[in-house]
């Protein structure tokens, strides 16, 4: 009997400590960056990835793993490398982590969900589209790229001329092109207003004069917020009582959750069937 | 084991023990910082109401300075002006703002959001790069179930987006948006049909013109979604939106609008389907008094 009080005693004190007030104060030593690499697998018929690395493995040798993993565990300072070379591949959906580097290589035109990257580069003769807003986003020859958020730093890197094509649905901090090998600036313009930035395959820009400015502006800019890409207003339909389907997190938008937390109710009606149970047997046990 | 009766009633009471002493504390931290938070608050709305009681008495004084002067003798013959000069349009002097103190202590309140008659007297948090941060804390950043309304990151007050779209919990309690659904019946409508937003620059006040259940659906799913819509840049887009809200509606609240309003929607979680919301929309009328910049007085002894 001492040591079920005893046992007692210590869970009722380990309880305490965990809810004491000051426990949010505590904190877990955030792990080291790591770089995944995604690619499209036709003959897996879906996304892969694989981590601690810049290059996809196709050998077997490495393992890859579904990309819902991926969601669960990418952080702030981690990277991804994205390589496709599959037409028609489904969009890749990174989740909502704003993350510290995406690089993309893509053969195939690629759409790619984010929530939010800090340094986005887009390599040589790739097809993209980039949902969610970069900091910083360079652009190599022959791309084309259409990113959808807010941009704060465009970079083009160009040879003689600019031979990509790049649209923002977004607001442009400062668009800056310029020719590596010649020393030659193309374009340092600052203060796009949202979706009027973009440059044509011939390199020109089309976007109208009163669109942006040519000095930077004095402070900040502040991105003006922006609707999310929608569907066709042909392609909506009136809303309609979807039936509960519990499933994934990832799957809906992303709404602030304002229910009430049902936790103690929970708590007291398991407490309580415990403690029903517990004099049941106890009773049943003298019986 | 010889009594394994004894050993799962023993075990079961030390389960019930655990769970019910969890909850207890719980609940009193939920209570203590419910507590703390409506106390904080309660200040913050006490320093208002002094403000607008002094910012009316300020102008019943004045109105009343200006009818007695009308009413004493003139003495003076006014001399005939040469032409007939243009009356200037009165333009209203900006006021203090009533929720100065509370926006000097805490920068994140974008605006302070009022149903007069309703609990809805809260102020409304706006951090862009932490949509949630506010979800589960009071005002003063320490944790609090309520939560604080929030205005969504892809709203904003400067520059106005069309929509501005305020989430909050419903709460049992009745705090926060815990009232909202009381919208469902046309008569509450009628008689609780102003709102009014507190910000920075200015009182806007709004009109109930929808009130609706909503979800939230899946990326995929190719319908109308309320939380998606904040800037209208075409006619278009501002009449997807106002077609489908109004054909929602619960009722008809008699309140139209057209492409150039703003809207204030309300929004918060309700449970006939999975991820239920309701949402109650209001447009922007005519504004109340424009506020002088929120800035810090200067000490008196300066």
């Amino acid at each position: 009997m001492k040591k079920i009080k005893n046992t007692i005693t210590l869970l009722t004190i380990a309880a305490m400590l965990f809810l004491l007030p000051e426990s949010s104060c505590l904190k877990a030593f955030a792990d080291e960056p790591v770089t995944y690499v995604v690619k499209y697998l036709p003959g897996e018929n879906g996304w892969r990835y694989q981590d601690n690395r810049s290059v996809f493995d196709e050998s077997g040798s490495v393992i890859s793993w579904e990309l819902y993993q991926l969601r669960e565990v990418l952080k702030a300072g981690d990277t991804i490398v994205v390589y496709n070379d599959t037409e028609n591949a489904p969009d890749l959906d990174l989740g909502s982590t704003r993350f510290a580097n995406l690089t993309i290589s893509s053969k195939a035109f690629s759409i790619i969900h984010t929530g939010g990257v800090q340094d986005c580069f887009v390599m040589n003769n790739s097809f993209c589209a980039v949902n969610g807003d970069v900091t910083n986003a360079h652009v190599y020859e022959n791309s084309v790229v259409n990113y959808n958020g807010n941009v704060q730093e465009l970079q083009i890197h160009c040879g003689d001329k600019i031979t990509s094509s790049v649209g923002v649905g977004g607001t442009v901090g400062h668009l800056y092109a310029y020719s590596d090998s010649q020393a030659q600036t193309f374009f340092d313009l600052y203060n796009f207003q949202a979706g009027s930035l973009l440059i044509d395959q011939e390199g020109k820009l089309t976007t109208p004069d009163w669109s942006y400015s040519k000095a930077p502006a004095s402070q900040p800019v502040q991105p003006t917020p922006q609707p999310e890409v929608q569907q066709q207003p042909e392609a909506q339909q009136p809303a309609q009582q979807v039936p509960a389907s519990g499933g994934n997190d990832d799957e809906y938008d992303a709404v602030p959750k304002t229910g009430e937390s049902n936790l103690i109710v929970w708590l007291l009606c398991i407490g309580g069937l415990c403690l029903c149970g517990s004099i049941a047997l106890k009773r049943a046990g003298r019986g | 084991m010889k009594h394994p009766r004894t050993f799962f009633s023993i075990l079961l009471a030390c389960i019930a023990a655990v769970c019910l002493i969890i909850a207890g504390v719980l609940m009193i931290r939920q209570n203590m910082n419910a507590d703390r938070s409506r106390k904080s608050l309660d200040l913050l709305r006490e320093s208002a109401e002094v403000s607008k009681e002094a910012a009316l008495s300020q102008l019943s004084s004045e109105s009343q300075e200006a009818s007695a002067s009308v009413s004493e003798p003139v003495q003076e013959t006014p001399m005939p002006s040469p032409a007939p000069t243009a009356t200037p349009e009165p333009v209203p002097e900006p006021v203090e703002n009533p929720y100065r103190d509370s926006f000097l202590a805490n920068d994140d309140m974008a605006a302070w959001i009022q149903i007069p008659d309703t609990p809805v007297d809260y102020p409304v948090m706006w951090t862009p790069e932490d949509e949630e941060y506010y979800l589960l804390r009071g005002f003063d950043k320490k944790s609090d179930n309520n939560g604080c309304l929030i205005l969504d990151t892809d709203s904003c007050l400067d520059p106005l987006t069309t929509n501005l779209i305020i989430h909050g919990h419903n709460m049992k309690s009745g705090a926060m948006f815990g009232r909202l659904t009381d919208y469902e019946d046309a008569a509450f409508c009628e008689e609780h049909r102003n709102i009014i937003l507190y910000t920075k620059e200015l009182q806007r006040n709004y009109e109930v013109i929808a009130v609706f259940r909503s979800q939230v659906y899946k990326k995929t799913d190719p319908v109308f979604k309320y939380y998606k819509f904040f800037q209208a840049q075409s006619q278009e887009e501002f009449d997807d939106f106002y077609q489908n809200i109004k054909s929602l509606s619960l009722y008809d609240t008699g309140v139209t609008a057209e492409f150039g309003d703003h809207f204030l929607t309300l929004s918060t979680c309700v449970y006939h389907v999975d991820r239920g919301r309701f949402v109650v929309v209001a447009k922007e009328v005519e504004s109340g008094d424009r506020y002088q910049p929120v800035v810090e007085k200067e000490s008196q002894n300066m």
